[in-house]
Formats: structure tokens, sequence, C-alpha cells
């Protein structure tokens, strides 16, 4: 295979690359929103629910979680096919991160605006949604950029589970060129180099954006 | 009572590791050659230890477990090191994959690859093989009872083939079967594709039928291997870094060539796949490999 094509077919697979972490970001923010949320609620059974969840799935390797996804889920009669079945794993797994997070953001929110808040008579709703979560949601995009650029980073084990993402492709490209295995790794790695240096970028401009002056 | 007979079994372990380990340093002191100066083989029995580098994931061919490394690729292995005066617990075992072992060979990381290494023209550009020590044809695991009623390639267009990621098998899928080509499915071993097949994620697994056959055993009674199917019979070669002089190489086809004459390579097929592969033991196949 000429090097040429090489590069056109591991471009091609970052497409999928990038369909993975781009739903992922969206669906991981979304429960990692309500995973913060139920951990900030004064209600204990909620609280707890997302405590337990955050610490045992962020402490579980990514591997182990794909493994529970992929081949436990349908011992307990729950099929899908493989690309979301991984976009589910990544998702479990991501949104921990994205939790921890947006907690962190909340916590740098001053307590008085949340005191004066309350005694202003605002609900938990209007809290949240008006004082809280736009807070906490600009002072954390930098450790949220991260967050992401790390899931970029870990849609490869999925080509382990059945999903020909870059990394697979890549593998695939190695094993039937063996005289370039070196410049493919190379040529992979710097792809997801410039993903995640794109990401970085993004990342900036969105900090700089929202940017609190306190 | 009780102490007295665990005392005793523990004496007669000893006794009997002492008796196992006296004869293995008495064969070996008798089997060892004088090697050429500054030839691998007198550097490796020199070190009187060697790096080989094998699958850990493939039951009965190179498998890891808490007991260690077994397996047929294991067996020859350690045939071969014996030839060195290394002793079978001198030889460490490197687990390898399918994009590390060119690599691992190039940078001298292992000395030698035995993990299931399909002698092919493309590999064969930057290692060299010494081997083959094996055939075996690729067949078709499905679940127990063949629900599909696949008996031949044909039968899977349409449905989900799971294949190892970067197996030889798959650019030889494309170009030969190219209407399976959408069927594919990667996991990165055959045991995931294993698992997948019991879930009923995926419909078959297609790799060497030595590696399906101990997949099948290992998951007793629920998968079978269709041998009605043989496609691409693969070469096992044992993988060294490519030299000009092939010394190295022509040596270890020698040593091939020793252990099939006396009956230890036959040993070894019994004590491994001849576990479950049904039929006699095959005529092992001559050695030529990269060194000719």
């Amino acid at each position: 295979m000429a090097f040429s094509a090489i590069i056109l077919t591991i471009g091609a697979a970052f497409l999928t690359t990038v369909a993975l972490t781009v739903l992922t970001i969206v669906s991981a923010t979304l429960l990692g929103v309500l995973l913060t949320i139920a951990s900030i609620l004064p209600v204990s059974p909620l609280q707890k629910t997302a405590a337990v969840y955050i610490q045992v799935v962020r402490n579980t390797p990514l591997t182990i979680v794909f493994f529970l996804v992929v081949f436990g889920l349908p011992q307990v009669g729950f099929v899908l096919p493989f690309f979301p079945f991984a976009w589910l794993a990544l998702t479990l797994y991501t949104a921990t991160f994205v939790a921890e997070t947006l907690r962190s953001g909340v916590l740098s929110v001053a307590v008085g605006e949340v005191e004066a808040a309350r005694a202003l008579g605002l609900s938990w709703h209007q809290l949240l949604a008006s004082l809280i979560l736009p807070q906490a949601a600009r002072s954390i995009v930098p450790p949220m950029t991260s967050n992401y650029i790390a899931l970029l980073k870990n849609t490869s084990i999925a080509s382990a589970f059945g999903v020909l993402e870059a990394t697979g492709v890549m593998v695939e490209m190695v094993n039937q060129n063996s005289s370039y295995v070196i410049q493919i790794m190379i040529l992979t790695a710097g792809i997801y180099l410039a993903l995640s240096l794109g990401m970085g970028l993004l990342g900036d401009l969105i900090e700089r954006k929202v940017r609190l002056t306190r | 009572m009780y102490r007295h007979n665990t005392l005793s079994s523990a004496f007669s372990l000893a006794l009997c590791s002492v008796f196992m380990a006296a004869a293995a340093s008495f064969s070996t002191a008798l089997h060892a050659e004088t090697f050429p100066e500054g030839s691998k083989m007198a550097q490796l029995s020199k070190a009187g230890t060697m790096k080989v580098g094998t699958q850990s994931q493939y039951p009965l061919v190179g498998f890891q477990s808490f007991d260690g490394y077994t397996g047929f690729d294991i067996e020859i292995a350690r045939l071969i090191a014996g030839k060195l005066g290394i002793a079978p617990d001198k030889v460490e075992f490197v687990p390898v994959t399918t994009s590390t072992r060119e690599p691992f060979l190039s940078e001298s990381k292992v000395d030698m690859i035995l993990a299931a290494y399909t002698i092919n023209p493309e590999n064969q550009k930057v290692v060299d093989f010494a081997g083959p020590y094996y055939i075996t044809p690729n067949s078709i695991m499905v679940p127990k009872g063949n629900p599909l009623k696949i008996s031949k390639m044909e039968d899977l267009e349409g449905h989900k083939l799971c294949v190892p990621l970067g197996a030889a098998i798959v650019p030889y899928i494309k170009a030969h079967y190219s209407y399976l080509s959408d069927s594919l499915v990667y996991f990165d071993s055959s045991a995931k594709c294993a698992e997948a097949i019991i879930n009923g994620q995926v419909d078959a697994s297609s790799t060497e039928n030595a590696i399906l056959a101990a997949l099948a055993a290992q998951h007793d009674g629920k998968l079978e291997v269709i041998t009605s199917i043989e496609y691409r019979p693969g070469e096992y070669g044992v993988g060294i870094q490519k030299t000009d002089d092939k010394v190295f190489c022509k040596w270890i086809n020698k040593t091939l060539d020793e252990i099939y004459a006396d009956g230890s390579w036959a040993q070894a097929y019994k004590d491994t796949l001849g576990t479950v592969l049904s039929g006699p033991v095959p005529n092992p196949p001559a050695p030529g490999g990269t060194c000719r």
C-alpha cells in the first residue's frame, strides 16, 4: 500500500474518532451536569447516589468500564451495536470527570452570594439556573477542556471493542505495511496531537470570551 | 496424621524437584554445543537466559495464567532454548501483540518471537523467519449448534464476522471474499470475539483453527468450530531480527529438524494443541523460512 493511501485511510478513520468524541462531549456533559445537580441539591439520597456513582466509575479503569458495558450488559439482555456501546461506556466514564470539575466550579461560587439569593427568596431551581451553574461554568473552562482532550484519546479504547476508529485502523495499517510501522504510528499520533491542540485553542478562545472579571 | 502427610508430601515434592533440576542441568550440559565466536547462539548460550516474545491470550498456543506461560509456542521456545543450554525457567516470556512484534525485534527487546506469528511476504520485509514449525489453516467458529447453518464462506454474507484487529487474515478476506468486507467486526483478541459470539453480538469469528479449537475448549459447550471451512493455511514462524548472515536463522531451522526427529515436537503438540484438535499428530512442516 502506498503511503499516500495509508494517510487517506487513517484520515478517514479519524471521522469515527471525532464522531465518537463529539457525541460523548454532548452526552457526558449532560449526564455530568445532572450528577453535579444531584450532588449539590439538599436531598441526601440523591447526594449519596451521585457520590457513589462518581467515585466508583471515576476510579475504575476505562477498559474495565468498556468490558462491563460491552460484554456485561448483553448478559442481562441489553444488546446494542458496538458504536452505541462505545458511546455509552465513554459517556458513563467521562461524565464523572465532568461532574467533579463542575463541582469544583460550584464550590468556587461565593457562599455569601448563595445566602443572599436564598434570603431574596430564590427557589433552588432559580438559584441553580441563574446563579450557581453560570458562574461555575465560567470558571471551569480550562479543566473541562482537559477532560475533553482526555476523552478524545480515550476513544482509542473502542478499537478493542468492535469500533474501527483511528487507532484500530492504525493497527490494521501497521500489520498490512510492516515496512512503515513507525511512520504510521507517528502519523496517527500527529493527527491526535493536531486535534487536541485544536480543542485546546478552542478552549482558550471560549475561556477568554466568558472569563469573569472579579 | 494429617501433619505427617503434608510434611512427607512436601518432602517428596522437594526431593522430586531437586532430581528434576539435576536431570535438567545434566541434559543441557550434555547437549550444549560450541557455537561460533560472536554468533547470537554463543551470546545467548553464555548469558544462560533469553527473552521470547509470545502471545498471552491464546490458550494452548501462548497463554499466560497464574502458573506462568503455557502452550505450544511456549513448549517449542523452551525446546529451542534448551539446545542453547538455557534451562526452561531461564526463558523469559514477553507478551507481544500484532503491532509490537516487528518493533520489539528490530529494537532487540526480544531475542526471538513465537507468537502464532504467520510468515507472510509483508512481514518478511522487516524480520527474518526461521521455521515454519507449524501449519494451521484458518477456520470459522460459531455458537454451538450452528444456528445460521454456516457451511461455507458465502453463508457468512450479511452476517457479522469477528476478526482480531491486525490479523493477517483481514487483508486476505478482503481480497478473496470481498463480499464479507462489510461484515467484519474487529476486537483486539480472538478471546473477545469468543465472548461476543456467546453474547450473540456477532455471528461468527475467524482465525487460525488451532486458536479457535482452544477457545472452543475453554468455553465448554458454547462454541463450535466449523472444520469443513478451511482457508489460507498460516505458517507459524520463529521471528528473529533481520540479519545478513542468517546464522541464527539457519541454526534454529537445524534445531527444529532435531526436535522433529527426536519426538519432542510431537510430544509438545500432544500436550497442548493435540488435546483439542482431533486426528493424529500432523507431520511437522519442513523448515525453510527466509534463511535459505
